[in-house]
């Protein structure tokens, strides 16, 4: 539901964008400065009529965009109906405070709690960093001491049963190694994330490895 | 023996005496009653935290821990993990606090900079009295015997029977809990065994 809603004001913004470009357009065509007056008055109706239907039905913008642009240099005394830019009601569309009043709060979204230790959670697409199967509330990942060293350095991974960082995490960005993490692996969590019961926001088509072999 | 006795019961009839016994009764409960009010006071967060080097460095980051806030409301202040509780103990621990006065007059960690120098061998001090009493402060809420390991995560029931097993204590595994972890790189190869350090 949000997604369309999104979506059709995308459309909406592209054809009054649009629109703007047309009218920037019309007053370098334009030649007199009494027929460029008129010009751009009837332009801008027209942008408004176009946005209209834009608005309507998002699909038919781009055409309307189009044969506006053929009309409107000789289009006179087309009158249009609808209302000026600044009147429209944008139904359909929400601000992020979703119709709550300025003096009142909506209810809070739950909080989603991170599940308790668990075991590897499998890798749903391929080069996807191991997901988090543990709470690491307080883990401190600090230029003095990265916490989860203390259970994944190779020193203590045996020791701790963890997964042991990897070695391409040691290697610096021109490829060469070094005895401690590289500085743009050392902070964890830019890649490695806990993981919360939640529906994904935004869906996508990502497969796992084994789908590399079909 | 009954002469020696009457005698004695003489001596305390007389006026003096009387006065001298009950002002020093009196009296004692006055200042031994000011003397632990006192000790109490800087018992206190309140009292830890009026000084800005503990306010502004370990304050701040003790308060984004499980011991500053959690689902249960308990809270752990300075002195329940810093000051032991027995009094020996404690009056032990308050003498040899007349040293951080001494550091507070000569302002040895009295700006952000000084306090992150000091910082590994401020840490290395409390690691060092918590092992020396076995994590003492740590026990007077968290003890081994109460625990049930069934109750525990995947994670740590195994490694605390591990840790028990092996007689180690809770600082040995838990530092950087209540304040943040300092640069160990600098410490001995045999200060990293002796903190248990990767």
């Amino acid at each position: 539901m949000k997604l369309t809603l999104k979506k059709s004001l995308l459309l909406n913004m592209s054809s009054v964008i649009l629109g703007l470009g047309l009218s920037v357009a019309a007053l370098n065509v334009s030649a007199a400065p009494e027929e460029e007056a008129k010009a751009v008055t009837e332009m801008s109706e027209k942008i408004n009529e176009v946005v209209a239907e834009g608005m309507n039905k998002p699909e038919a913008t781009s055409e309307a965009v189009t044969e506006g642009k053929t009309e409107a240099p000789k289009a006179s005394g087309v009158t249009s109906a609808t209302p000026p830019l600044h009147d429209f009601k944008f139904s359909g569309v929400h601000s992020l405070r979703d119709g709550v009043a300025l003096d009142g709060g909506n209810a809070a979204a739950d909080i989603k709690l991170l599940p308790a230790d668990s075991l590897p959670i499998a890798r749903n697409y391929f080069q996807q960093p191991p997901m988090i199967p543990h709470r690491v509330r307080e883990y401190k990942i600090t230029v003095r001491n990265n916490k989860c060293m203390s259970c994944h350095s190779w020193n203590n991974y045996k020791k701790a049963r963890a997964t042991k960082v990897s070695q391409t995490h040691f290697a610096d960005r021109d490829g060469n190694a070094q005895s401690t993490l590289a500085a743009r692996r050392y902070f964890c969590n830019q890649c490695h994330v806990p993981q919360v019961d939640a529906k994904p926001l935004v869906g996508n088509d990502f497969k796992p490895v084994s789908e590399l072999d079909k | 023996m009954k002469k020696l006795f009457n005698g004695f019961i003489a001596f305390l009839k007389r006026r003096a005496v009387m006065t001298v016994l009950v002002m020093g009764f009196i009296g004692g409960i006055i200042f031994w009653g000011g003397f632990n009010t006192a000790l109490e006071v800087t018992n206190t967060e309140q009292f830890c935290i009026s000084c800005h080097e503990m306010e502004d460095n370990v304050y701040q980051e003790y308060r984004s821990t499980i011991h500053y806030a959690n689902r249960t409301g308990v809270r752990a202040t300075c002195p329940d993990c810093h000051v032991p509780k027995e009094w020996t103990h404690k009056i032990y621990r308050k003498i040899q606090a007349s040293n951080e006065i001494y550091h507070k007059i000569l302002g040895t960690i009295n700006t952000a900079e000084k306090f992150e120098k000091e910082r590994l061998h401020l840490a290395t001090n409390e690691w060092r009295r918590m092992k020396k009493t076995d994590s003492r402060e740590c026990r007077n809420c968290h003890s081994f015997e109460s625990m049930d390991y069934t109750m525990q995560s995947r994670r740590a029931s195994p490694q605390h029977m591990e840790g028990f097993a092996e007689g180690k204590t809770c600082i040995d595994c838990h530092k950087g809990i209540a304040h943040q972890m300092p640069d160990t790189s600098s410490l001995t190869v045999k200060e990293h065994k002796e903190f248990n350090l990767d």
